[in-house]
């Protein structure tokens, strides 16, 4: 039975950023231990598991600035977003958390993509990082037609999962933020209602 | 198809599947029996779907001729579990008559 929220509801603003950092860590400093070692162990075992299945090279964003094309709808998207638009599966994995970070360290520090008609582009390598390697850089072009011709679709299913883990972190944050969508207490208050609705 | 079963994606379905349900009825309820419950609930509709949808595509590949009977079969069958899901053939109960002299 769904039950309708019953009185205002108090928001906790550091829960939901404490969620956003760490899936479940909102919900332990709140008092709620066990959901909140749920919601890691679910949510960190998806995005884990879906990136070892891509080779631990299917969440990164690239910088496509030298690129002449990108956008939505035929719009050309300045800076950052129209990288985003190259990569629109980051955007999804980015709400889990300090755990998709290594990747915005990572498009912070690495040279543009060289253009599609730039002759080195085949041969085109990233320098690693001095702090994480090449762990969540974007992969040169071979490696990522290497990845997706040789994996067996585990590949493309390993973001798949990527993305859906940061996507229900953000009903986690949520979660956080404002409480579970049916609350004891708004059962409480529709039972002890007395019927035909009279206050 | 022995390599089939131990190489095939499919494998990896049921980690989606639970942390998805999982993670979704926790964020709806607080007390555990119902966490638990509706995630076993969303877990059975999900592999009601796919499973469904995987024996429909399998017996199509398999009797291609028969496409029209099974296609049909699948819709009508889709219509009814739905329909009974969501509870749109169940008849409405009628309103409590008013007790006499109240008010």
């Amino acid at each position: 039975m769904t039950v309708a929220p019953t009185g205002k509801r108090k928001l906790d603003w550091l829960a939901a950023f404490l969620s956003y950092l760490l899936p479940g860590l909102g919900q332990i400093v709140q008092g709620r231990v066990g959901k909140g070692i749920l919601y890691f162990v679910c949510l960190y075992g998806l995005f884990f598991y879906g990136l070892s299945m891509g080779s631990w090279k299917n969440v990164w964003l690239g910088d496509y600035s030298q690129q002449s094309g990108g956008g939505v709808m035929g719009f050309k998207l300045p800076g950052f977003t129209k990288d985003l638009s190259y990569r629109k599966e980051f955007a999804g994995q980015f709400w889990i958390g300090i755990a998709a970070w290594p990747a915005v360290l990572q498009y912070q520090t690495t040279e543009p993509i060289p253009k599609s008609d730039d002759p080195g582009k085949e041969s085109w390598q990233p320098a690693p990082n001095k702090l994480f390697g090449s762990y969540m850089q974007v992969p040169p072009e071979a490696e990522l037609n290497k990845l997706q011709r040789d994996a067996d679709k585990r590949w493309d299913l390993g973001w798949v999962f990527t993305v859906i883990a940061g996507v229900l972190n953000i009903l986690v944050i949520y979660d956080a933020l404002a409480g579970p969508v049916i609350r004891d207490e708004d059962e409480k208050a529709a039972a002890a209602k007395p019927a035909g609705g009279a206050a | 198809m022995i390599l089939f079963a131990a190489t095939s994606i499919y494998w990896d379905l049921p980690v989606l599947l639970i942390a998805v349900s999982l993670v979704y009825s926790a964020t709806r309820h607080d007390r555990w029996d119902r966490i638990v419950k509706e995630a076993a609930g969303w877990i059975v509709r999900m592999v009601g779907f796919l499973g469904g949808l995987g024996v429909v595509l399998y017996i199509l590949s398999t009797y291609p001729e028969y496409w029209k009977i099974i296609a049909g079969i699948g819709i009508v069958g889709t219509i009814i579990y739905y329909g009974y899901s969501m509870k749109l053939f169940k008849k409405r109960a009628k309103p409590a008559a008013p007790i006499p002299g109240a008010k």
